[in-house]
C-alpha cells in the first residue's frame, strides 16, 4: 500500500477519513517503532503493549497534530516516552535503579524472541549500562541509523549535545567489552 | 557513520537477534486499527471573508463611536443657550472688565456706551435678550 504523508495528513483533518487515514498511519509505522521500543524495553510483550499505548495515546491527540512537525518525529516522540514511562513503572516496581536492566537481560538469553548470539547479548547487556540519554541515541543512531537532525527533532536536544551523547556511549560500551 | 563506530561495534555488526512472531507486524496493525475506539470530531470551520473582515470592521465601528461622541460634546457646547458671543467678546476686552465688572459701578446706558466705543456689535435682539439683563 502507497503511503504518502502529505495526503494522509490532510485525510486526518477531515473526520469523514480520519479513521481510514490513522489506519494507513498504523500500518506505516507499526514496524519501525516497535523496533524502537524494543530495544529500549528488551521484551516482545512489553514492546507490544507500549506500541499499542503509543498509538492509542496518538489517536486521542490526533487533532493537535497539524502537520508541522513529520509525523514520524511526533510518533517518535510519543513512542519514546511510552517506553520510558514504562521502564520506570516496571523499575519502581522492581525496586531497581532506573537505569539497572540487568535482569531484563539475563531474561533476554531466555526469550522465545531473542535469538542473538553472545557478542549481541553482551551489546544489549552494555547497552542497557548506559544512562537513559545515552541509551536512546546509542539505539537511534546505531542501530537505526537515524540522522542527528532527526534525532535532536524527537529528543528535544541539539545536534552537537546528541554527538557527545554518541561518542560517550561508544567509549563506554569500549570499555565494557574490556 | 564508519568513523564514529568503533572495532568491537563493527564486529557485532547492527543485528540486534531481537525477532517476532510470524506475520506480527501485518497482524498488530489489523488489530490496533479494529480496536481504535470511536471519537466524535468537531468539522473544521473555513474561515470566510467576514471572518477576515470582521477585527477591521469592529475597529472601524470603535474609531466611528468616539468621532460621534466627541461631536456631539462640541455641539452641546455650542448650543449652550446661556452662551452669548457678545458678551463673550466684551469680557475679553480688559478695559471693559476693569470699569464694570470688578468696580461695579455702571448701570445699562454705561454699558452699552462702552460697548459701542468697543466696536463690539449689539443687536436689538441682544439688548432685549434676557442674559443681557
Amino acid at each position: 500500500m502507497e503511503y504518502n504523508e502529505k495526503d494522509i495528513i490532510e485525510q486526518l483533518k477531515n473526520p469523514e477519513y480520519v479513521k481510514d487515514a490513522f489506519g494507513k498511519v498504523i500500518a506505516h509505522y507499526t514496524e519501525p517503532l516497535y523496533w524502537h521500543i524494543r530495544k529500549l524495553v528488551l521484551n516482545h510483550d512489553d514492546a507490544n503493549d507500549v506500541l499499542q499505548n503509543t498509538f492509542l495515546k496518538a489517536w486521542s491527540s490526533i487533532e493537535y497534530f497539524r502537520g508541522d512537525a513529520k509525523m514520524s518525529t511526533w510518533l517518535y516522540r510519543i513512542a519514546t516516552n511510552e517506553a520510558i514511562t514504562f521502564l520506570s513503572k516496571e523499575q519502581g516496581r522492581n525496586t531497581a535503579s532506573i537505569d539497572d536492566m540487568a535482569e531484563a537481560v539475563k531474561a533476554l538469553a531466555a526469550d522465545e524472541w531473542f535469538d542473538g548470539n553472545d557478542l549481541q547479548l553482551k551489546l544489549q547487556e552494555a547497552v542497557t549500562q548506559l544512562p537513559e540519554k545515552q541509551r536512546l541515541v546509542f539505539n537511534m543512531r546505531y542501530f537505526d541509523e537515524m540522522k542527528y537532525e532527526d534525532i535532536s527533532e524527537i529528543l528535544g536536544t541539539s545536534v552537537g549535545a546528541l554527538k557527545a551523547s554518541f561518542h560517550h556511549a561508544v567509549k563506554k560500551i569500549e570499555s565494557f567489552f574490556e | 557513520m564508519k568513523k564514529e563506530d568503533s572495532e568491537i561495534l563493527s564486529k557485532i555488526g547492527k543485528q540486534t537477534g531481537f525477532k517476532v512472531p510470524d506475520g506480527y507486524f501485518a497482524d498488530f496493525a489489523k488489530k490496533m486499527t479494529e480496536s481504535l475506539p470511536d471519537r466524535e470530531f468537531e468539522q473544521e470551520v473555513k474561515p470566510t471573508l467576514w471572518h477576515h473582515v470582521r477585527p477591521w470592521i469592529y475597529m472601524a465601528a470603535m474609531f466611528g463611536g468616539i468621532w460621534c461622541m466627541m461631536h456631539l460634546f462640541t455641539d452641546m457646547r455650542d448650543n449652550n443657550p446661556y452662551y452669548n458671543p457678545s458678551i463673550a467678546k466684551a469680557f475679553n476686552n480688559e478695559s471693559f472688565v476693569d470699569d464694570f465688572v470688578l468696580t461695579g459701578d455702571f448701570n445699562e446706558y454705561d454699558l452699552l456706551q462702552q460697548l459701542c466705543e468697543d466696536s463690539v456689535e449689539i443687536s436689538d435682539e441682544d439688548i432685549f435678550n434676557d442674559s443681557i439683563k
